[in-house]
């Protein structure tokens, strides 16, 4: 025996398999008859109604003006189906941009809209995912030859990578007659961190301290020594933005070679927690340490990253931290 | 589903678009709603502008109350098309005040569509027809405004600008497919007769005559129907449309007042047992007459039923099977010159054709008893007593006039011997009165005389103002004679039309003032008219009249026998074909602009070279590749540096004063050049790669 809910999701999962063949992820999608789907809309089917109505009207009457006006109308619904479609046919969807963001955040996702062929109406662009903020649907009109950018209000859920659901490009234009619609399945690469919960350091426990000592880092913060070249990793706070902006190249402002504070974000200081909320806490850490300026390391199970500072090596702590043990689903 | 407010755009082309249907049905409808209408509209645009708020739910009960209300109170209790139309013209208006969101835009478009339906039951023609062209237009131009785009200020012209310019596109496409199906789509009979009817009086004959009666049909010039003949035509002063046969004779508050008597109501439908078959003239003719509520059709003398649903009566006249509530156009043969009855006249019928009053117009019985007693031998027969008659009109100072005074009490008495002015339904009348008292058998026929022959197209047109009555007298051996007493007074009349029989000082069409025929003295607007109303008679004659017989005909000679399944055939093969013709047309995308020659080579030269990782960057100028090819290349930096020139030269080069040509063979030569030199540059050993970036990053 089968039940009901394991029925339909059975059936819900090969609808998706289907439409994952019909259209497959991608960066960039221009719309065809693979992708684009259309059918009457209950506007459509009332107008119909009203052709009957119509149609009735000139035999009982046998006025040849009315069945004139009745056919008329009936052409234009057959036309506005190839006017509707037309309104999607040929668009051309491109993502790319990274987003980076943090769990719970409202972000936007940019799409870019073009065709060099026609303009496009009244397009109608939300999330298909009933739980995103989908009255914030956005509305564009693309012209002919012109890049229009469109921003899709998109609230970050889970940690890991960024996988946006389907979006849905739909389009009434122009008499509202037929709905028709695209459900795109868009690369939009980009890392949600976990969400950052902000609490004092925990010292880290064990070897911990030996560590700390071998770490032998000579990144100051105390007394302004001289300039040097720019390495990749070092911190934006570092920077002789003045010398930048007289155009003399990137320097780093290099300080007196002293003991600088050290903080290790150890797992294993966070006992009893979940996996999330352990995440979330060294998330906290992460960031309260980069904006103290301290050097920081990270010690999970099986990775340790050793301690640095700067927006390099954060946005790498953050990168780990959100693909801990993930699994895309 | 979302609630889009409606955008300035849409709303404008809203209102333009419930205007457009409401002026047609004006005409129509009471005149209130005009009030109605303009306090909606310019509240809904007060709305807009933020000067006024919408009604409160309370005023809006309210509203529609009264309206209700009013709308029942000037239906006068009775259900008809005006009324109904009403109704829903109130019901769109009230809709217009509250328009808020697109939904409501759906309901006044869709019920604007049918008003613009109902609008085609009351008026059908030409000129309706191009003007609702215009409303169909805009009514669409709304609905695409419904779905555009919120936009403000410059942006919301170019939205109404783009919301017309959608929908005239879409109309004209559909035109193809509109045609298609006008003339291939199976076309029924009506599916119920039951329908809703006009609720005005229609102006016309009616089934009772009193003397003055038609003279009210003067002042009106609207089409009764007009008649096309198909090979011959009768002179003018034969066109006597006859329509009923009034031969029954009572006297109401003292004026006389003729009717049918129904000894004829027993018709034989055709096609006929006893069809009529006559060695003198015959005429056909095909009659289209508008709508009149009426069974009656209209018919020369010696008239035989052609179709389906006409049958004749015993009087020579033809009806319809139901009444005419919409136009009708039927064949009629007549052969105006046979004889009818003349072998002699049933008893009940020469009972009928002879029955008068027993009292009343002492004077009329007293002239009659003179002109009896007083008979010579050249009066001896009814045909001479009835000449005698006619004589007498024509010898005493009689006169024809539509304004005639009131005449009550022994009415024919005051006519014959006080007025001595009269209309042809007084003429009639008394000539009828006094041949039945001198023992002949007459009646009265009431139908149109005369009508207007187009020049250009060849038919007549018969308007109200051709209203007649004339008279019937049986004689001996002669049957029904067809006698015109007003002819003897007002010749004029028959030959030449109401117009000219007029007396000075009296006004045609008086209180029409509006009517095209009044102007028809001005040569160049009577031209108009007659190119008009030609217009128009082949509108309703080819376009309106297109029926199910007529569908079945054209069929029949386009596909023969088997012909209903084969148009399906055609139409659906026709339809299909459209379609994609116009998918093809609307969906065709120009191809990508193939790249110039030159673009190609360039292209290929990077393929040719990719061993030495020198690839063109994007957006690189080409002066800037050469300098990094030449650095690259040092060997062959001078002939890099002058292909690369020449290159430059041709792109950057006036295209003014050089030959196309020329141009060509450069492009050639340089295409040439450039493919030589990737050669030689793919033979080079490559450097180091690390060199290769560094050299990219110096640039």
């Amino acid at each position: 025996m089968v039940s009901q809910k394991t029925l339909t999701s059975g059936l819900t999962r090969r609808w998706q398999k289907w439409l994952d063949r019909r259209i497959p992820e991608a960066k960039e999608v221009t719309l065809n008859q693979r992708s684009i789907f259309i059918i009457p809309s209950r506007v459509g089917w009332l107008f119909l109604l009203l052709l009957i109505l119509l149609l009735i009207t000139a035999m009982n009457y046998q006025n040849g003006l009315i069945y004139g006006l009745t056919f008329w109308l009936f052409s234009v619904a057959i036309s506005a189906l190839l006017f509707t479609y037309r309104n999607l046919s040929g668009l051309k969807i491109q993502t790319g941009q990274h987003i980076n963001g943090f769990v719970g955040d409202h972000i936007e996702v940019p799409i870019l809209l073009s065709d060099q062929g026609r303009d496009h109406q009244a397009l109608i662009i939300r999330w298909s995912n009933k739980n995103q903020p989908g009255s914030n649907a956005v509305i564009t009109n693309v012209e002919m030859g012109r890049e229009k950018e469109c921003r899709i209000p998109f609230q970050l859920r889970k940690r890991g990578r960024l996988k946006t659901p389907r979006l849905r490009i739909e389009t009434h234009f122009p008499f509202g007659l037929y709905k028709s619609w695209t459900w795109l399945r868009l690369q939009t690469p980009g890392i949600i961190y976990p969400q950052a919960i902000i609490t004092p350091f925990i010292p880290s426990q064990g070897e911990g301290s030996d560590l700390a000592s071998d770490a032998n880092l000579h990144i100051g913060n105390d007394e302004f020594i001289g300039l040097r070249n720019y390495q990749a990793g070092d911190s934006l706070k570092h920077i002789a933005w003045k010398y930048l902006a007289k155009g003399k190249g990137l320097l780093t402002k290099e300080y007196d070679n002293q003991q600088l504070s050290l903080q290790w974000l150890d797992w294993f200081s966070l006992p009893g927690m979940g996996v999330e909320e352990r995440l979330s806490h060294l998330t906290g850490w992460v960031l309260q340490a980069e904006k103290e300026g301290r050097a920081y390391g990270i010690k999970l199970p099986q990775l340790e990253i050793k301690p640095q500072l700067g927006d390099v090596h954060r946005d790498y702590c953050l990168k780990q931290l959100a693909l801990y043990r993930y699994e895309a689903d | 589903m979302k609630l889009i407010n409606l955008p300035r755009s849409a709303l404008i082309w809203l209102l333009v678009a419930i205007t457009s249907v409401y002026i047609p049905l004006q005409m129509q409808l009471p005149a209130w709603l005009s009030l109605v209408f303009i306090i909606v509209v310019g509240w809904r645009w007060m709305i807009h502008l933020g000067r006024w708020s919408y009604p409160s739910s309370f005023a809006k009960v309210f509203v529609v109350v009264l309206a209700i209300v009013a709308v029942i109170a000037s239906a006068e209790g009775r259900f008809h098309l005006e009324s109904a139309a009403s109704f829903i013209l109130v019901a769109s208006l009230l809709k217009v005040l509250e328009i808020k969101n697109q939904r409501d835009g759906y309901t006044v478009i869709f019920l604007g569509l049918f008003l613009l339906a109902v609008t085609f039951l009351f008026e059908q023609g030409i000129l309706t027809a191009i003007y609702s062209l215009v409303v169909v237009w805009v009514l669409l131009a709304a609905l695409v405004g419904l779905h555009q785009t919120h936009v403000s200020g410059q942006h919301a012209r170019q939205n109404i600008k783009q919301a017309g310019k959608t929908s005239g596109q879409i109309l004209l496409l559909s035109l193809p497919i509109m045609l298609t199906l006008f003339f291939l789509f199976p076309r029924l009979g009506p599916l119920w007769s039951l329908n809703l009817q006009s609720g005005k009086a229609r102006t016309g004959l009616s089934e009772y005559m009193s003397p003055g009666d038609i003279a009210e049909l003067s002042n009106s010039d609207e089409l009764v129907f007009r008649v096309e003949f198909s090979g011959d035509m009768p002179t003018p002063d034969k066109w006597y449309w006859r329509g009923l046969v009034l031969d029954s004779y009572h006297e109401v508050g003292g004026v006389s007042r003729w009717s049918q008597s129904g000894i004829f109501d027993q018709i034989d439908w055709y096609p006929s047992r006893r069809a009529r078959q006559e060695s003198s003239a015959e005429y056909d003719y095909t009659i289209i007459q508008e709508a009149s509520d009426n069974k009656w059709l209209f018919g020369l003398r010696g008239v035989a039923a052609m179709e389906v649903g006409i049958g004749i009566k015993g009087n020579d006249l033809i009806v319809s099977k139901t009444e005419l509530n919409q136009r009708k156009e039927y064949k009629v043969r007549s052969w105006p010159e046979m004889n009818i009855a003349k072998q002699g006249l049933r008893p009940f019928v020469r009972q009928q054709s002879l029955q008068v009053s027993k009292v009343g117009n002492p004077k009329t019985r007293q002239l009659v008893q003179q002109i009896v007693q007083q008979s010579t031998i050249d009066q001896s027969t009814d045909e001479q007593r009835m000449e005698a008659m006619l004589h007498y009109f024509n010898q005493q100072n009689f006169s024809y006039t539509l304004k005639p005074n009131q005449m009550r009490n022994n009415d024919i008495d005051k006519f014959l011997f006080e007025n001595r002015a009269g209309f042809c339904a007084h003429y009639s009348s008394s000539f009828v009165f006094i041949m039945r008292l001198m023992g002949i058998p007459a009646r009265v026929v009431a139908g149109y005389q005369g009508g207007e022959l187009n020049p250009d197209s060849g038919h007549i047109t018969v308007r109200q103002y051709d209203a007649h009555a004339w008279v019937e007298v049986w004689l001996e051996n002669q049957g029904w004679v067809s006698v015109d007493p007003t002819a003897q007074v007002a010749p004029n009349r028959i030959s030449l039309g109401l117009r000219q029989a007029l007396a000075e000082g009296e006004e045609f069409l008086a209180g029409n003032n509006f009517s095209l025929i009044k102007l028809s003295h001005l040569a160049w607007l009577n031209g108009f008219r007659f190119q008009l109303d030609q217009l128009n008679y082949y509108w309703h004659q080819r376009v309106l009249n297109f029926n199910k017989n007529r569908q079945g005909s054209l069929l029949k000679e386009w596909f023969g026998n088997g012909f209903l399944k084969k148009s399906l055939y055609a139409l659906a093969t026709l339809f299909c074909l459209l379609f994609f013709s116009m998918a093809i047309m609307l969906l065709w995308r120009k191809p990508v602009a193939r790249a110039t020659l030159l673009g190609r080579t360039l292209v290929s030269f990077d393929k040719k070279i990719r061993r030495h990782q020198m690839q063109r960057k994007e957006s690189e100028g080409l002066g800037d590749y050469s300098e990094r090819l030449q650095l690259h290349f040092p060997q062959h930096a001078l002939s890099i540096k002058r292909l690369f020139d020449q290159l430059q030269n041709f792109y950057f080069a006036k295209p003014m004063g050089r030959q196309f040509d020329a141009k060509a063979a450069d492009e050639k030569q340089l295409a040439k050049n450039l493919l030589k030199m990737a050669r030689k540059l793919s033979t080079l050993p490559a450097a180091k790669t690390a060199l290769a970036d560094d050299v990219g990053k110096t640039d």
